[in-house]
């Protein structure tokens, strides 16, 4: 049977570029349906109205929103559509996903994030399992990242410095500010380590892409100059460079077709126009982030795929992931300082870089078990100014307004440097985080909107707590005023995981250990579908390395790489 | 033509054919400080008495000062028509704002028997400290604020914060590349 393409994607983020790149550059013919649409650096301002107070990158969430589900009651649940909920789980609907606004932390999983399990036992109301593959399989991946989508940072010896192959980043650290040399000092006097922070950032032109500008804003806005390795700079530019990619954007896929023997035998998807299309392929890879992902093979039935594509064992939406972890924040207010250092401290631009994995297992007989920790990272308050000036307006008896306000705003922008802690741990996956179909609520296409269902497991809470105060401490050496430190609670729906488990058995898992549908031959979920457990950093990183793993798999499936490469 | 382009076009002369009529019923009179945040507009549905109100309310929540720009040196009274003459937003702002000035004007009369705009300074912050009160109260002002902060931080190119004048006044440092005209948000 001919096909119009060798692999079809779905979806054109950090899970979907490695496959998109690779697959292209080895010669086979690809096509990527992408809802958003097709932004370039050309297209990226440091524009607040755009990226946060507009939301032009995400769906209009009166025609294609979410319903979020929450505990409600001693054992009830309560749902409630986004729309003017205050909820929005999208993260960006354009070429390169929301790969395009991430900051770039980059941090690699470690050995014991593979298997949690075994090395710490199982956690009441926890579905904890260990990963079908090691560490050392994905190793030479996360390699593969740093020099492909360009990692910065510098190596330093810590005690949980994960193996590497490559000694070094090949890229040197982006630019520090001076709050960096304050947090070493403080980190020296309280005896943690603390470790730059590897970025996906370019800190030197290369691959033609231009070096970070230091414009001060990084996270939530695309990069006009491609130093950032959104999934679109660094993959797909080159990709659709072989001539062997097809981007097709403003494309919403809105059903996978199946035949009587569970096989895919097409796409259906609407355009711009919302005419409905199909397209079919050798191969299969949904990437469309892991809430959407569920969602779309929930919605594809077919004759042998009753409950959705891949779905017999009733697991695709499972064992949903976020992040766990906690927060914290101090000023260092100038006043405090002389005048010289509270100049250097007013500096604009440049990054704080700076982690601490000192606990990134807890063995803390204080704490409890010898138990899994997680990762804290010192950033800047995130410059958006309306955003900053907004969180000033209330006071202790209702609203400010007036001088007094204007005074608040004035003093907050203007009498010192805010730093956050931002500790990531594992979102503990259980029973009642998972994605289904909500029977009401429906997007603009007909199509049911996918119902999340949240609920916290107190490890969380615990594990959140102890990092941000380890954080909180660091801040309170180095002098900083106004310190708090906090567990939280609420999902953080821009690190989003799970839904579709890889493991060996298909009574437990949803994918293989390649990332292969156990039902369905001609499938696959490269996005962070496949974690199980999460880890303790933010995904990208791990996400990116996967979809190189499975792009290996997929290429041998297809024969190696086609000889007929046109590049 | 697709419907992009008749859009663009057809909003377009809206603005220019229907502009004096739309600002004289919305007693706005200066057509030159017409600021567009969308293809597409709508009458706001508020008389010019209710526009003057507005603009006492933002002077009140956010006063000039000789050293710190006030509302009314941001434009936030185009910002804000900008905002609820937007045709692509569910309304939500419309009908909040609209209900919300007709229970400020029933408290102004029941306790001072005078429209928010002729109350001396004391008895406008009394009237919005108990409008603060009501069911949608806190959300109104907070609507209102939040329009004024956004026409004095956010960028020039839309038509608040003249100069930079916001961001100075804060010590802001803003990114760049800053957006251009032709790359507003709903030009994208």
């Amino acid at each position: 049977m001919s096909h119009d393409f060798d692999v079809c994607v779905v979806g054109s983020g950090a899970g979907a570029g490695p496959i998109i790149y690779e697959l292209s550059r080895a010669g086979f013919k690809v096509i990527v349906l992408e809802k958003g649409k097709y932004f370039t650096e050309k297209d990226f301002f440091k524009d607040e109205m755009a990226t946060s107070l507009r939301s032009i990158y995400t769906p209009d969430l009166r025609e294609q929103q979410h319903v979020v589900e929450l505990p409600h009651g001693d054992n009830g649940w309560r749902s409630k559509p986004t729309h003017n909920s205050g909820w929005d789980f999208w993260n960006g609907s354009l070429v390169g996903g929301s790969s395009n606004f991430m900051s770039g932390f980059f941090h690699r999983l470690k050995p014991v994030d593979f298997r949690q399990l075994s090395e710490f036992g199982p956690v009441e109301g926890a579905n904890i399992v260990d990963w079908p593959i090691t560490y050392d399989d994905l190793e030479p991946y996360y390699d593969k990242v740093e020099k492909v989508v360009g990692v910065s940072g510098r190596v330093v010896d810590h005690p949980h410095q994960e193996p590497r192959s490559s000694k070094d980043f090949p890229y040197p650290p982006t630019q520090e500010h001076p709050i960096a040399k304050h947090i070493d000092q403080a980190c020296d006097t309280l005896g943690y380590h603390a470790i730059p922070m590897p970025r996906a950032i370019l800190s030197r032109s290369d691959k033609g892409r231009t070096a970070c500008s230091y414009s001060g804003y990084c996270g939530s806005y695309g990069c006009a100059t491609g130093a950032k390795g959104s999934s679109r700079a660094a993959l797909i530019d080159q990709a659709v460079a072989t001539g062997n990619c097809e981007i097709r954007a403003e494309s919403m896929v809105s059903k996978i077709k199946s035949d009587t023997n569970g096989k895919i035998t097409a796409v259906e998807y609407y355009d711009n126009h919302d005419k409905q299309h199909q397209v079919n392929a050798k191969i299969y890879v949904v990437a469309c982030q892991a809430i959407e992902t569920s969602r779309l093979l929930l919605n594809s039935t077919g004759p042998k795929h009753k409950n959705g594509l891949g779905n017999t064992n009733g697991l695709v939406g499972k064992n949903l992931l976020f992040a766990g972890g906690g927060a914290g924040s101090g000023r260092l207010t100038y006043k405090s300082f002389a005048k010289k250092d509270a100049l250097e401290l007013h500096q604009f631009g440049t990054f704080i870089n700076r982690s601490l994995q000192d606990w990134y297992v807890i063995d803390d007989k204080d704490f409890g078990d010898r138990q899994k920790g997680g990762t804290i990272d010192f950033v800047h308050l995130h410059p958006n100014p309306v955003s900053r000036a907004s969180r000033q307006i209330n006071g202790e008896n209702g609203l400010l307004w007036g001088k007094e306000l204007k005074n608040k705003i004035h003093e907050h922008f203007t009498g010192g440097k805010y730093i956050k802690i931002e500790a990531f741990c594992d979102w503990t996956p259980t029973d009642n985080t998972f994605v289904s179909l909500d029977s009401k609520v429906k997007d603009k296409w007909g199509l049911a909107s996918a119902k999340v269902r949240v609920d916290v497991h107190v490890r969380n809470l615990q594990t959140g707590w102890y990092l941000a105060s380890k954080g909180a401490e660091v801040l309170t050496a180095m002098g900083a005023e106004n310190v708090v430190s906090f567990a939280a609670g609420a999902p953080p729906t821009n690190l989003v995981a799970g839904g579709c488990r890889f493991g060996d058995d298909p009574q437990t898992s949803v994918l293989d250990k390649n990332c292969r549908s156990h039902e369905v031959d001609n499938l696959y979920v490269t996005d962070g579908s496949f974690m199980p457990t999460g880890g303790s950093v933010p995904y990208t990183w791990t996400i990116y390395a996967n979809s190189f793993r499975v792009a290996d798999k997929i290429i041998d499936e297809l024969g190696g790489e086609n000889k007929n490469i046109n590049l | 033509m697709d419907r992009r382009d008749f859009l663009v076009i057809s909003s377009s002369s809206m603005l220019v054919c229907n502009s004096p009529l739309l600002f004289a019923t919305e007693g706005w009179g200066d057509t030159k400080s017409l600021i567009t945040h969308s293809k597409i507009t709508t009458n706001t549905g508020l008389s010019r008495r209710q526009w003057k109100t507005i603009v006492a309310v933002q002077d009140h929540l956010f006063p000039s000062e000789e050293n710190a720009p006030g509302a009314r040196d941001v434009n936030a009274k185009a910002f804000f028509y900008a905002v609820l003459s937007d045709a692509g937003r569910d309304g939500e702002d419309r009908k909040l704002i609209k209900e919300g000035l007709l229970i400020l004007q029933d408290i102004c009369w029941k306790k001072h028997k005078q429209t928010f705009i002729e109350l001396k300074h004391d008895a406008k912050e009394d009237t919005l400290r108990e409008f603060e009160n009501t069911a949608n109260g806190t959300a109104w002002i907070m609507t209102v604020l939040g329009y004024i902060f956004e026409a004095l931080l956010t960028d020039p190119v839309y038509g608040g914060n003249p100069d930079g004048t916001g961001w100075k006044w804060l010590d802001h440092q803003p990114g760049f590349p800053r957006p251009t005209e032709d790359k507003r948000y709903f030009l994208l």
